[in-house]
């Protein structure tokens, strides 16, 4: 759905409209559930964050007062609950999966390679991995993606650029390993094994 | 499986991934039930603890707001033994202000009336009268208030009985609610029959004052000037000159009209005592005289006729004691003295001795005074004969008659015994 669609959704939702606020919610559930995919590293935590960012959506948009893109807005306080989050993962033991990609509409390729994504950027550094999941991902501008995390935006373009190095230079070597995997048939990189696994999981989560 | 894609045809599925619309519908379905139950769920008890306090400061802080908004209005003492609170925005005039008999027109507004009984055989009975509106209230003793507006006259008792009468000076039947027959009320009651009560705080007030004390056993000396007359007598004789001379008496009602007009119009910025001052003496050029020769007049008389402030009584005698001190520092010794004097009157344990050698202090000193230091010095040994500022007053004493010629009696006062 594009801005000035999202803006009239927004508005009417404002004035009353219960229909019109249910349609936006499922448009913002989209972007959040797509954002706690890739920024969160607990399937348990993204469960809980969505529940989180979406009541402080619903909360906030009484007093959304239409002066930035309603979208942006709900990534900005998405990402703020994902952080909140975060603080509280740290205390507990990372045991459980990432989150699944059976949210998603997608077929198994698709999945597979938003695993593969989701898996490359638990290896970047928190900062470089926020600011490439608003800025790369979700297209957000420098000055948005700074407000959203609450720095500047040269610097949030700067962790953009490394992130983006990082993962470049990360898929390369996975490409290379690839290769080699090919060639004597030996597993490389654990992580990236999971990958061939994801088309079939992605498949019996869906099933009716 | 293919070998890992680029980073840009990644982010591209990333982009164009999109959630289930059945999963995001279920899920925005909870969210509806989630944000009732956060609407519904109980508040912390803290929270209805804070509205609580927080009701109970803007109750107090529009409480506070509306008690300097309208400030109280001033007791005006009229004469020796009637005090008055007009409301604001009252018209009246005292018309007649005679030892035995004050009588006051009320035009527009509420006044509030008291009436001291006399509380002394010397005193004679005095009647207050509020006339206004048509009717005319007499008392002999009490408080009560009679209001005059656009819909006539009404009367109200806080205290004692009143007798209500028509006003023989207007047409019967005249003005907009007319008094058909004599009525005597008593109090809590009112004139007419469910008339809204009006000057009840006014009536405290004055409630609150202190009863006139002439005391009938004075001891000797005590309450007489020079002459060996009573004070109380003095006092009245004194007032009943003026009142049975007309023009005298027509004088004194045009002083104090033009007094209490501008006491009134000033909400209290003027001193009453200076209304009360022309009022009881018509002889102004004496009048200092007259006050500092009767140290012994009644509280009465000082509550209604020379209080130098007019809320004086509704003070704290600690209030008073500073307010006679800051006299003296201003140099308004006449003053000092006089709320020193007022002090003593009250026979407060504390502060009366105090106040009285306070008294003879100023009228040795700057008043240059010493009979009157001699009168003050007998009632202290009469009033409070063990109390250590005994010692002070028989040294004051002595300097007293050393400046009278009388440094033999002093020797008298050494030894311990009364001259």
């Amino acid at each position: 759905m594009d801005r000035e669609s999202l803006a009239g959704l927004a508005q009417r939702a404002q004035a009353g409209d219960v229909a019109a606020q249910r349609a936006l919610l499922i448009e913002l559930y989209s972007v959040v559930r797509k954002q706690a995919f890739f920024l969160l590293d607990s399937r348990a935590s993204a469960e809980d964050v969505v529940q989180d960012m979406m009541l402080a959506i619903h909360r906030g948009l009484p007093s959304f007062r239409g002066e930035s893109d309603l979208r942006t807005w709900a990534i900005t306080i998405a990402i703020r609950t994902a952080y909140r989050q975060r603080r509280r993962d740290r205390r507990m033991v990372a045991t459980e999966e990432l989150p699944a990609t059976a949210v998603f509409d997608v077929d198994q390729q698709a999945a597979a390679e938003l695993v593969l994504l989701q898996k490359a950027l638990t290896h970047l550094a928190p900062k470089k991995r926020d600011a490439f999941v608003l800025m790369g991902l979700f297209d957000l501008s420098a000055k948005d993606a700074a407000r959203a995390l609450g720095t500047f935006a040269n610097t949030a373009a700067s962790r953009y650029r490394h992130a983006r190095a990082e993962l470049e230079a990360l898929l390369h070597e996975e490409s290379g390993r690839a290769s080699s995997r090919g060639r004597d048939g030996a597993a490389l990189a654990p992580e990236f094994d999971e990958i061939s696994e994801v088309g079939a999981t992605h498949s019996k989560d869906h099933q009716p | 499986m293919t070998p890992p894609s680029s980073l840009d045809s990644l982010v591209e599925t990333a982009r164009a991934a999109s959630v289930r619309t059945a999963d995001a519908e279920r899920h925005v379905a909870e969210l509806d039930r989630w944000a009732r139950r956060e609407v519904v769920a109980p508040r912390p008890w803290w929270r209805a603890g804070l509205l609580v306090a927080a009701g109970a400061l803007a109750a107090a802080a529009v409480l506070l707001w509306w008690g300097r908004a309208t400030p109280q209005s001033p007791i005006l003492p009229v004469g020796e033994r009637v005090a008055v609170v007009a409301e604001h925005g009252t018209r009246f005039r005292v018309t007649v202000a005679a030892a035995g008999h004050t009588e006051i027109l009320v035009e527009q507004g509420t006044v509030t009336a008291r009436l001291w009984k006399g509380a002394s055989p010397l005193s004679p009975a005095h009647s207050l009268v509020l006339r206004g509106g048509g009717v005319v209230a007499t008392a002999t003793g009490t408080v009560y208030s009679l209001s005059v507006g656009a819909s006539g006259a009404a009367v109200r008792v806080h205290e004692g009985a009143v007798q209500v009468d028509p006003d023989p000076r207007i047409a019967v039947g005249a003005g907009p609610r007319p008094l058909q027959e004599a009525a005597r009320l008593t109090a809590g009651h009112g004139w007419p029959a469910g008339a809204p009560a009006r000057g009840v705080s006014s009536a405290r007030r004055l409630l609150a004052l202190a009863m006139p004390t002439i005391a009938p056993g004075a001891a000797p000396g005590e309450g007489a000037r020079g002459d060996g007359r009573p004070v109380g007598a003095e006092a009245i004789d004194a007032s009943g000159d003026a009142a049975s001379d007309p023009a005298a008496d027509a004088a004194v009602a045009a002083s104090v009209d033009a007094a209490i007009s501008a006491a009134v119009d000033a909400a209290g910025s003027r001193p009453a005592a200076q209304a009360s001052g022309e009022r009881t003496r018509p002889d102004a050029g004496d009048s200092r005289d007259a006050r500092d020769a009767r140290p012994e007049a009644s509280a009465a008389g000082r509550d209604a006729g020379a209080s130098p402030e007019p809320e004086a009584s509704a003070m704290t005698l600690a209030e008073r004691w500073r307010l006679a001190r800051l006299r003296r520092g201003q140099g308004k010794f006449q003053e000092a003295l006089r709320e020193c004097l007022a002090i003593a009157d009250t026979r407060d344990v504390t502060w009366a001795p105090i106040a009285l050698a306070e008294a003879m202090r100023l009228t040795l000193g700057p008043l240059a005074d010493p009979q009157h230091t001699l009168q003050l010095a007998r009632r202290m040994r009469s009033a409070w004969p063990r109390h250590t500022l005994m010692i002070e007053t028989r040294a004051i004493e002595c300097r007293a008659l050393k400046q009278l010629g009388r440094s033999a009696e002093c020797a008298v006062l050494e030894r311990g015994a009364t001259p």
